[in-house]
This record gives structure tokens, sequence and C-alpha cells, in this order.
């Protein structure tokens, strides 16, 4: 990364993390920077690694909103909460904060489609870093799966669920649903299920549609960063299904795919994964067309917070 | 001034009390009792907060070698990276 575009300090923002959104179902929290770019970041997750990625970016002139929903939790059916509306909020709150007017999105597992589905809507969107996303419905069984598996050999998880801390009166149904893959006899369970498949249907993301998104965006100049665990599903069904697509766009530089050696999923929180990821976007942010220019053209045209 | 560790870790406890309201009793919160998890159980939310809080009372920013997990393992460990930044 060069000295030239490493200049900025984030200010310190408000103490408090603050509801906003439709139905006040979002967190967020905003990073500042003074006389920042006209482009902002925005971060799913409101973990200490997306923090101190949105610091980094704070440095690159980039401000940007962490966003979380609201007692997002996947036991518990909030899942269903999230959609292309919700991910158009945080946008528009990052533009009232900072007068930004274009936008990245970084995003991780479920939201990363989200924000995927986003970029195609939204044509504000200038780039995309998209990390362990979900290709097929096939794959986010398995991974959800593989979730239950860790959660339940986990010996901090049992205590909680003896010590009386999570309720589980519906988390246990729908824990095992997940797990076995076959409907529990609890009729309100299946209900819940069959909700929550309908109303995240319409934003995940299906084989078909992945390639014609791809496509377009990066038709439209979208600068796309995929990244994924070297133990996750993805690269392998991204290599199987998309391999033609994949070798055409990387060769323009409209995309870029990387995979990081590590096993976590998630990039919002405090481990190794988190680090390597922050340092291959950044790395990959730098040297974006559309982003680079962005970044270095506010000199003359500062934007006051 | 010298300000030592005993003095960081009271403030930090009175931030955590008083200023971002986790319904926290001020006699749960000593020094070595854990942040988050089966200790005062705060959440990643309860921590950016707590950052934000610890910077604006402080007047710097933490680095970012500092925003790690281990920083915010218990209130002697905060105060500690506290001190190094600020007044050492």
């Amino acid at each position: 990364m060069s000295d030239d575009v490493r200049r900025k300090t984030p200010e310190i923002c408000g103490k408090r993390v603050r509801p906003f959104g439709p139905g006040d179902r979002l967190l967020g929290y905003t990073t500042k920077v003074a006389g920042a770019s006209r482009v902002g970041a925005v971060l799913w997750g409101m973990g200490i690694a997306q923090l101190r990625m949105a610091r980094r970016l704070a440095a690159l002139g980039v401000p940007s909103l962490q966003a979380k929903l609201t007692n997002r939790d996947f036991r518990n059916g909030h899942y269903s909460h999230q959609g292309i509306e919700l991910c158009g909020a945080a946008m528009e709150k990052l533009a009232a904060e900072q007068n930004v007017d274009v936008f990245i999105l970084i995003a991780n597992c479920a939201f990363a489609n989200i924000a995927l589905n986003t970029a195609v809507e939204d044509r504000r969107v200038c780039a995309l870093a998209l990390s362990n996303p979900y290709l097929t419905k096939q794959q986010k069984l398995e991974l959800q799966r593989w979730s239950l598996v860790k959660k339940i050999f986990d010996p901090r998880k049992w205590l909680r669920l003896f010590a009386g801390r999570v309720d589980m009166g519906k988390n246990l149904d729908g824990a095992f649903h997940l797990f076995t893959g076959r409907p529990t006899e609890k009729s309100t369970v299946a209900a819940e299920r069959a909700q929550l498949a309908k109303q995240v249907g319409p934003d995940m993301l299906l084989p078909a549609k992945l390639d014609e998104c791809i496509r377009e965006l990066c038709a439209r100049g979208v600068e796309i960063f995929y990244s994924f665990s070297s133990t996750e599903l993805g690269p392998r069904y991204f290599e199987k299904h998309y391999r033609a697509s994949i070798d055409e766009l990387r060769s323009t530089g409209a995309l870029r795919t990387v995979v990081l050696d590590t096993d976590v999923h998630s990039t919002a929180e405090d481990h190794e994964g988190a680090v390597l990821h922050t340092e291959a976007l950044l790395e990959w942010l730098v040297t974006t067309n559309t982003v680079r220019e962005l970044i270095t053209s506010e000199r003359s045209s500062s934007v006051t917070p | 001034m010298s300000v030592g560790t005993d003095e960081i870790i009271d403030a930090l406890a009175k931030i955590l009390v008083d200023e971002l309201d986790l319904g926290l009793r001020a006699d749960r919160v000593t020094a070595t009792v854990p942040l988050m998890e089966e200790g005062l159980g705060l959440d990643s939310i309860a921590i950016i907060e707590l950052i934000a809080a610890v910077e604006q009372k402080f007047e710097f920013q933490l680095l970012d070698e500092d925003l790690r997990t281990s920083t915010f393992e218990n209130l002697d460990a905060l105060a500690r990276v506290v001190h190094e930044r600020k007044f050492a």
C-alpha cells in the first residue's frame, strides 16, 4: 500500500451504538473521517475485527458504517429480517452522516448475498468484498449443520443451556431440524422454518443467478472481491459451476477471488482468519481502478463531516 | 501527570457501570472479572461502545494491534494498554 493513500485519522465517534433503519431493525456504528473521500463502506458485523478494518479504511480516507441486525440470531429466526432494504438503509445512514455518494459493501456469509443483490439494484455501489457467501442451498445447509455440530460439542454452550441463559423452547426444535434436515413434529417450528425460507428466498443467491449478477456488475464497472476460507465448500462450488466466467472476468481484472488458509467461516470475529481477510481485502481495494481513483481524487474536493 | 493502572481501572469501571447503561452492578465489576462470556457478558456491541468511551475519556486512540480480544479480557488488561498508550 503506498503512502499517498494512507493519510487519514478516524474520528472518535459517539459512545452509543444506535438502532436505525426500517423498524429500527439495524444497529450501526459509524467511523467518521475528516476530509473523507466520496466513497464510504458499509461493513456488516459489529466485531472487533471489523472495527479494526473500519479504522484501516479510515486511514485511506474511507468512512464506514458497521451494521448489524438487532437481536440477530439464526436460532431464533431473526435471519428472516435481512434484505436489501436494510442494506439500503445502512447506505443512506452513512450518506447522511458523511456525505458519501458511492459505496463499498463488505459482507460475510448470508450478508454477502444480500450485498450482491443490493449492488445489482443500486448503482451507487462501486465495489463489493464478499467472504464465504452461500453459493447453493446445499452448501448453506451443510454449513449450518457443521455450525450446529460445533455448537453441540462446545461445553460452554451446554453450560449456558443448563444455566438457563438461553431460551431453548424453540431453539432445540429448530436446531434439531437444521441438524437432521428433517422437520420436527412441532408444527410451530415447521411453520416458522417455512416462513423463514419464504422470506429469505428472494434475497438468497441461486447458482443460476450468480453468474448473471457477477457479469452484470462487472460490465457496470463494479469491482468484486470474493474470499473463501480454505476449508469451506464455497471454492469448490465456485470453481465447478463458474469456472469459465471466473477465468474470463479475472482476466479483465473486474473480479478477484482469494482462498484464505483458514478454517473459520466468519470474518467478523477476532482471529487470524479475520486478520488475513482484512489484509487481503485492503490490498485488493487499493489496487482497484474505481475505488483507488475515488479515494485519491478527493484531495481537491474534501467533504466536511 | 503520573497515573497508575489502579486509577485507570477505577475510571474504566465507572464507564462500565455509569455510562454504558449495561445494567452492571458496581460490585461485580472488578479488575480481573472477564468482560465477555461467562464474566460480565459484554457482547460485541458493548465492546465497541466501551472502546469509544475509553478513547473519549482518555483522549487517545487504541492502535490497530490493540484491537484484539485479549485487550478486553478484563479491566486489568485494558488498563495496562491504556496506561502504555497514554501515560507511559
